[in-house]
């Protein structure tokens, strides 16, 4: 025979009335959902903006006019886009002045997938000027990739090695990067020469390729210049003839840092709205409840419980309805975030990197434990007060 | 030494700005194995008595001593431990608890003293004595009025107490049951448990042997002619 414990007592008392302790349960389980989503969400922005800002070398980017949305989309996330410059801007900025390195870059996107095994974007790049994303293929130890290679973003398919097939011609994936966070992941990095050869033998005709041309030029400037006046002397000279838009990538990622900032201030103020609502509902509910259990607990008196026993078992049971609750709530926000960050990403226009596993867990087992203590927190009071008073009174009050 | 030993004990409410003495200079002494019975209409403070000498409510004025303990010199806790040690309490009406097993139901006063030792052949005999060890898994709502009031006996006699207190045992029992339960207290009485009991009319009094009458919380000793 089983002992009779705290344990059993108090699991009883939920059963029988399961609709009320399944609501309590949800009550809680959306307070814990809201704090481990939400935290899940935006320390993983904050992690993407953190990789964005340490891979992205240059001072200015140069993109052509009106695209300079589609190029923080496809360099944030990854969405496919294709837009062209003269190329001849390349080297009039190399040597403009203030400017110290200019390295162009061709963005190919194969959103149209019937050019393509899958829809991604191509990032191909000069390997001599390149200052961006040479250094990082090189960090990972990554060759630049030859003639027919290709080096693959962290999410892209295939393995290293086997073939991937783009505008209907084969390429050979040379290297897979580590997660950056960014539309990195979801791109394939060529040479500038691989892709105007590709180009020239693409089979999809909706690719309008203009010789010569190039997507976006990357931007360093000069040490102790002033890089806006630096923006503000290239817009005044190309401008019009180039008919570009100029990106200062350090007030990009401030502005991004800022949507960072109030992400993570909503996440916080919905994660503590919810606990305290959680809080409040359990607090009414225990209240109420113990007022209509006040014969059940007169009987345990009479039995010769001690008061601390009676408060023992009320906050058991409202540590199995937070525990639960929290469990469930935990489960579901991982359950969701994991799969659809990209989708919850792409809709605010932030960057996305996943902490690692081990910090999910420890913010996880926080987040828990804040859920847990939501359950005896608002029954304190109830539990102190159904033990208080002569033990005939309550139960009288009771029937 | 008696088991129970009441003098001179009060219960004074306010009822309606009126004073209102629900038990009047009560006195009562109880000896071991034996029964006694208490008999009143509803409302002349049978269970206020009761509640006052289990310890569950304060007197106004007087004393309750049980096994020699002066259980309003206790605090709340040393009172629990008496009741749970010394007090079996059979509350009037149903107090089985519904969601638990009558097996558990019973149990519970061992629960309460969170004690050690192996339970479960202390259960299993109390309820056969009673008639009622195939209930054991069984939950209050599918058992009659008579197995609930045997079940609520078996647990008041759980934790083998010197006192037992049943208010109003048969008052909501048939002919039959109220006579298996008026038997199980002469068992009792007859191992050396003092039983006290209240009834509203004579049926259930004449097994005790001794019979005290309530009125307006005033107690009076019938005379065996009387009884």
């Amino acid at each position: 025979m089983k002992p009779l414990t705290t344990f059993q007592i108090a699991k009883n008392n939920l059963r029988r009335r399961p609709a009320r302790s399944a609501g309590l349960c949800m009550a809680v389980a959306v307070s814990a959902f809201a704090m481990f989503g939400g935290a899940l969400l935006s320390q993983g922005v904050g992690r993407g903006v953190e990789s964005m800002s340490n891979r992205l070398g240059a001072d200015i980017l140069v993109v052509p006019h009106g695209y300079d949305k589609q190029f923080q989309a496809a360099l944030l996330r990854g969405e496919p886009s294709t837009f062209y410059l003269k190329g001849d801007l390349v080297d009039k900025l190399r040597f403009f002045p203030g400017v110290e390195r200019a390295a162009p870059q061709l963005f190919l996107a194969t959103l149209n997938a019937s050019c393509c095994t899958m829809p991604v974007q191509v990032i191909a790049y000069d390997p001599e000027a390149d200052f961006v994303v040479k250094p990082w293929v090189s960090a990972n130890a990554v060759p630049t990739p030859a003639g027919d290679e290709v080096v693959v973003g962290h999410m892209v398919g295939g393995e290293t090695g086997t073939e991937i097939s783009l505008f209907g011609r084969k390429f050979r994936i040379a290297a897979r990067l580590d997660r950056t966070g960014m539309g990195f992941d979801t791109s394939v990095f060529m040479t500038m020469g691989s892709a105007k050869k590709l180009l020239r033998t693409a089979k999809n005709a909706a690719v309008k390729y203009e010789p010569g041309s190039v997507s976006s030029i990357m931007l360093a400037v000069a040490p102790g210049l002033n890089i806006k006046d630096v923006a503000n002397a290239i817009l005044r000279e190309y401008a019009i003839d180039y008919d570009l838009e100029i990106v200062v990538s350090r007030s990009m990622i401030s502005d991004i840092a800022k949507k960072l900032g109030g992400l993570s201030l909503l996440s916080r103020a919905l994660a503590a709205l919810s606990w305290i609502c959680a809080a409040a509902a359990l607090f009414i509910f225990f209240f109420l409840m113990l007022d209509e259990r006040r014969r059940e607990f007169g009987l345990f008196r009479i039995l010769g419980a001690k008061r601390g026993k009676l408060a023992g078992i009320v906050l058991y049971e409202s540590l199995l309805v937070s525990a639960a609750g929290g469990i469930l709530g935990i489960a579901a926000a991982l359950g969701l975030t994991a799969p659809f960050h990209r989708l919850i990403t792409t809709a605010l226009e932030l960057p996305y990197l996943a902490i690692p596993a081990g910090s999910a867990l420890v913010l996880g087992a926080g987040c828990l434990l804040s859920s847990v203590a939501v359950g005896p927190l608002s029954c304190l009071y109830s539990a102190i007060r159904i033990g208080s008073g002569d033990a005939y009174l309550t139960l009288r009050s009771g029937e | 030494m008696s088991v129970l030993d009441v003098r001179g004990l009060c219960k004074e409410y306010v009822r309606g700005g009126v004073p209102f003495r629900a038990v009047d200079s009560a006195n009562l002494r109880v000896e071991p194995g034996e029964m006694v019975g208490i008999v009143g209409r509803s409302g002349s403070g049978k269970t206020t008595f009761f509640n006052m000498v289990a310890g569950l409510l304060t007197p106004s004025a007087g004393s309750v001593s049980v096994a020699g303990t002066d259980i309003l010199a206790l605090s709340d806790a040393e009172r629990s431990e008496l009741r749970n040690r010394r007090i079996g309490y059979v509350p009037q009406g149903q107090s089985l608890l519904a969601n638990l097993t009558v097996l558990d139901n019973v149990r519970l006063p061992h629960y309460f003293a969170a004690r050690d030792d192996n339970v479960a052949g202390r259960v299993f005999y109390l309820l056969g004595e009673l008639g009622i060890a195939h209930l054991a898994e069984t939950c209050p709502p599918q058992l009659s009025g008579g197995e609930m009031r045997r079940a609520a006996i078996a647990r008041a006699m759980m934790n083998r107490p010197e006192l037992l207190l049943a208010d109003e045992p048969t008052g909501d029992l048939d002919a039959g049951n109220a006579r298996a339960a008026m038997d199980a207290f002469a068992a009792l009485a007859a191992s050396g448990v003092a039983v006290v009991f209240s009834a509203h009319g004579d049926d259930a009094a004449r097994r005790a042997d001794r019979v005290v009458e309530m009125e307006r919380g005033a107690m009076r000793e019938r005379t065996f002619s009387e009884a």
